[in-house]
This record gives C-alpha cells, structure tokens and sequence, in this order.
C-alpha cells in the first residue's frame, strides 16, 4: 500500500518523469559516441566485455541500485516529515521500518526501469553487437546487492531519525563507490591503495558480477565470488541496519523528536 | 453510555530535555476515556495537551505509568487527528488519500457506496473528493480529516486541536459531529483551548495545566467544585454604580469596561431577586446570568487557583 502511494506521488509529477527519460537518453547517446571516439584505443580488459560502451552501459544503468538503497529509506522518512504526514501514518500502525522499506522498494523498481530503458537504448545503438545472458546470476547478484544497501541506508536513516539531518557519513561513502567500484572505469587501473578500497565496497562486486553475467554470459557458478562476498555484506549490514533503525525509533518516541527535521 | 473505559491511564510522567533545563511536560497523570463519550481536554498553551494525546496515540513514549487499552484490536484502532494542516499528501485526491489511510488503518472502503456518498455530502466535500489535497480551503481540510477518521472507524478519535484554524462556528459545528459519530464502541479525547468546544461536544472534561490534571469530570460537577451556592454576573449601567453595601449580596469581582460596570455576586437567591434587590438601589442592570455553571468561568478559576 505504501508503494502504491509512493508510485502514485512520483505519477503526479509527469512533467519530471518526461525530463528523466530524455536525461537517460541523452546519457547513452553521450557514451555511445564518447566510446566510438575512442574505438581504436580500447584497452584488452575491455574487449571482452565487447568494448568500452558495453561496459558503461551496465556500469551507468545499475549504480542507481547503490542511491536507492543508500538513500532512499532515510529520504522517505524525511518526507514525511517534511510533508507532515508521518504523524498520521505512525498513528495509523506504519512503523518506520515499513516507510523506509517501501521507499527502498519504489526506488529499487524506479532504477531497474531506468536500467532496463538504459539498456534497451543502448543495445538499439549497438545494433545487435552484445547478446546479453546469464540472467539467473544477474538476478542473483541484483537481489543481494539491493539487500545490501538496504542494510546500509537503514543505517543512515537511524542516522536522519537521531541527528535530524542527511547522513555525511553515507554520501562520502557514496560519492567515493562512484569514483573507485568502476562504473565508469575498470578499478584495475586505479592506484593500489584505491583498488583495496574497491575490494571493501558492495558496488565493485555488483557491477562485476552484472558485467560477467550479462556481457560475457557466465552463469551463476562462475560468479560465486562475487555472490558469496554481496551475501556476507548482506549479513553483516541488514541485521545491523534493522539494529539502528528499531534504536533510533525508539529514542525519537522517547524524545518526541520523529516529526522533527 | 456504558461506562467501561476505551483506555486508561494511570500515573504518567513524562518529562524532556531542553537547552534551559528539564521540562515537565507530564506529572503524575491518570485519566480514562470511557465509551460512548467524547472528554475534553482543555488548558492553557504549553499545558502538556499535545504530549498527552501523543503518548495515547503511541507516537510518544512515556517515561512513566501505565496506558491499558480495552477493545483495542488491527480492526479497530485508535485515529490521532492532529492539529496541522497537512497530515494528507498534498498531490493526492482527496479520494486517494482515503484510499490510502482507510486501507492502512485495515478499513474496507466502498467508495461507491451509499453510506460513503452521503458522508461526502454532510460534511460538503462532494465537489473537491476528487481533486488534489493541495487545493482544498482550511475548512475542507479539516472537515476532511474527520471524514477520514469518522470512515476508519476507530475505538477512539484522538483529535488535537484540528479545529484552531477555522472560525467558531465551524469549530462548533466539527465537534459536535464528533459527538454524533461517537458510539457504543468507541470514544474522543479532543485538546482544545477553546472552551467552546466542551460546551458543544464533551460529555466530560479534563483541565490541564502545568503537566498536571487539576480537574476532570461532567461540567456540572466541575462547576460546583469552583463555585459555592449561586453565583451571577451583572452588568450594570455607569461605572459609579455602587453595590457593595446591599444586603445579602457579596462582591466577588468588579472591572469596569468603557461606561459599564460588570460584577460577579454571590446571592442566596434567584436571579429576579437580584435584579430587584439591585435595582432598588437605583442602580440600572443592564443583563444578568447565572454563571454558577459555566464551564468557562469554571475552567478560569481553576486554572487560577493552580497557579496560586
């Protein structure tokens, strides 16, 4: 029911939903042509994948996961804070947890379609160049990675419940897996240091195992790594993050702050 | 009315942190709302109304004391209206946002049907159900919002001054259909600072002040615990009018208002007779009432004689 609301909301804002597509469209044409520049310098890592452009696309069409997870289960409590509706959803029995899951939710499938419209303009690009496969890994490695910053972003919504104010810690964090997990760039050809960073980030297994699986068609025994690191993360950070958000609710009602912002 | 109580509270502290120091907001407070009924809470601002209907609704948590609910189930819950202006989603119908809410609060809604329509049309909603929230007047909103509570069908409306920001007569007319939507199975506690309000709609009252409840019960009772015997108020013609030596009437309170003098007697006795009894002193009585029973003069006093 929430994410029916959250669906109709984001509905009524149509003039914003148009722009949102032609944004998307723009940005795969921008890389399409940005890798045909520079066609004849793709390095060998890349050529399996099909080339740069194949590599971006899946990079660009699924780091969306990492902000909605991140992000959206705090953005959801603070608007309805902001709308001064969450009085009347608590007071109905919404918990925060079933606000925040359902902020999650609406997001997750908002930049799933993104990818998929990604995705669908870019193969129409390429023009029959990529076949993509392994779907079931895909799907696998989609499911844990959503979990996984799922678990992160109830933390930062703790985080918004307590200090009334967006997670610094989670938007460094954030802007950081955009710069090391290779959306944009493979992580090999960063320095060292940087490259360990990768390795700690949920983002680097997600878009390898979606690479692997989608460009190249590996199927899910040949990307067990990847899965097994995203199911650890999952259990380390969901448990914590359902931690955070129950302490931090409990505090506001303590404190009468869970309208506050 | 049965009497058995919706819910009861007994002895509830609750107190914040502020940057000037510790706040009681709550003292010691034990109140139940019983079914069938709509009880008043009323007091002066900062009295502790909201954080009080707050920790009914379970929004807050108090520090302590104990809340035991009777009939409390995911059917029936209670409804918190409180006191914004928003509370709804602004880019929703106001169709959709009954959509929502009702089927959160676990309610069947027939939007087509005939109990649904003629609410619609008693609390005159019938030309804006259908657009956005964002465009309907102060009024409608609020009349929206009892819509919506009337149609969650709820053990207990908990309604924080959501009529503050409409003229009296609308804020007379919201509650009384308060009352009327009250039954056997459910109840209201409503904060308000309008007295008004008790006057149209609570069958009790309950006055707040400081954190601590300083009177509850049926406004008749609350009246003769502030007032011995009878007791009137005059107002009389010329500022000069001297009634302070006439026999058997004690003066209780004079103020003098542009040419007019208004006098708060005691008198053993009914209100002709005291008109009489001034009048043949030459002193012209322009109205008398009793005021013996008015809730309003009760709530003024004891709200003083706390503060003393």
């Amino acid at each position: 029911m929430l994410v029916w609301k959250n669906i109709k909301l984001g509905l009524s804002y149509r003039f914003n939903l148009l722009l949102k597509i032609v944004w998307l469209a723009g940005l795969t044409f921008g890389f399409y042509f940005l890798s045909k520049t520079f066609e004849a310098y793709i390095p060998p890592m890349l050529r399996d994948y099909g080339g740069y452009f194949p590599f971006v696309l899946i990079g660009y069409s699924f780091v969306g996961l990492q902000g909605a997870g991140l992000g959206s289960p705090s953005s959801s409590i603070r608007d309805e804070q902001v709308q001064g509706t969450l009085e009347l959803l608590l007071a109905n029995g919404a918990s925060p947890l079933a606000i925040a899951t359902s902020g999650a939710i609406t997001s997750y499938l908002r930049t799933i379609l993104n990818a998929v419209v990604l995705i669908l303009i870019g193969l129409a690009l390429i023009g029959g160049g990529v076949a993509l496969g392994g779907f079931a890994g895909a799907l696998i490695v989609l499911i844990l990675s959503s979990l996984a910053y799922f678990g992160l972003g109830l933390m930062g919504c703790g985080f918004i419940l307590t200090f009334k104010r967006g997670n610094p810690v989670l938007m460094a964090y954030s802007g950081l897996a955009y710069l090391v997990s290779g959306v944009y760039f493979p992580y090999h050809i960063l320095p060292v240091p940087l490259q360990i960073v990768a390795k700690a980030i949920p983002l680097t297994y997600t878009l390898d195992g979606l690479r692997k699986s989608l460009l190249l068609g590996l199927p899910v025994g040949d990307i067990w790594f990847e899965i097994v690191v995203l199911a650890g993360m999952v259990v380390v950070f969901l448990p914590l993050g359902f931690l955070s958000l129950r302490l931090s609710t409990v505090r506001a009602k303590r404190d009468a702050s869970l309208t506050q912002y | 009315m049965n009497s058995s109580p919706i819910v009861r509270l007994t002895n509830i502290v609750k107190t914040f942190k502020s940057p000037g120091g510790i706040v009681n907001a709550l003292r010691d407070v034990s109140l139940e709302v019983r079914r069938g009924e709509v009880l008043g809470i009323v007091g002066p601002n900062g009295a502790g109304k909201s954080t009080l209907l707050r920790i009914i609704a379970g929004l807050i948590v108090p520090d302590g004391g104990e809340i035991v609910w009777s009939g409390y189930n995911k059917e029936r819950r209670p409804i918190f209206i409180g006191s914004s202006e928003r509370g709804f989603y602004y880019r929703l119908s106001g169709i959709d946002n009954l959509r929502f809410f009702l089927k959160l609060a676990g309610q069947e809604f027939d939007e087509d049907g005939g109990e649904f329509r003629s609410l619609v049309n008693r609390f005159e909603l019938e030309t804006v159900i259908g657009r956005r929230y964002q465009t309907y007047s102060t009024g409608e909103r609020q009349r929206f919002a009892l819509l919506y509570a009337i149609l969650a069908k709820p053990s207990l409306f908990i309604i924080d001054e959501f009529t503050h920001s409409v003229d009296i007569l609308s804020q007379s007319g919201l509650a009384s259909l308060v009352r009327e939507y009250v039954n056997e199975n459910s109840g209201a506690i409503i904060a308000t600072h309008q007295i008004g309000i008790v006057r149209e709609a609570c069958h009790r009252v309950a006055f707040i002040n400081n954190g601590c409840i300083v009177a509850v019960g049926m406004p008749q009772e609350i009246s003769r615990v502030y007032f011995k015997g009878d007791e009137f108020r005059l107002i009389l013609d010329g500022t000069t009018a001297d009634v302070t030596d006439i026999e058997n009437v004690e003066i209780i309170g004079i103020e003098k208002v542009g040419g007019r003098a208004i006098v708060d007697v005691r008198f053993e006795g009914g209100l002709p007779e005291l008109i009489i009894t001034v009048e043949r002193k030459g002193v012209r009585v322009l109205s008398a009432m009793n005021i013996g029973e008015d809730i309003g003069e009760a709530y003024r006093r004891a709200i003083e004689r706390d503060v003393e």
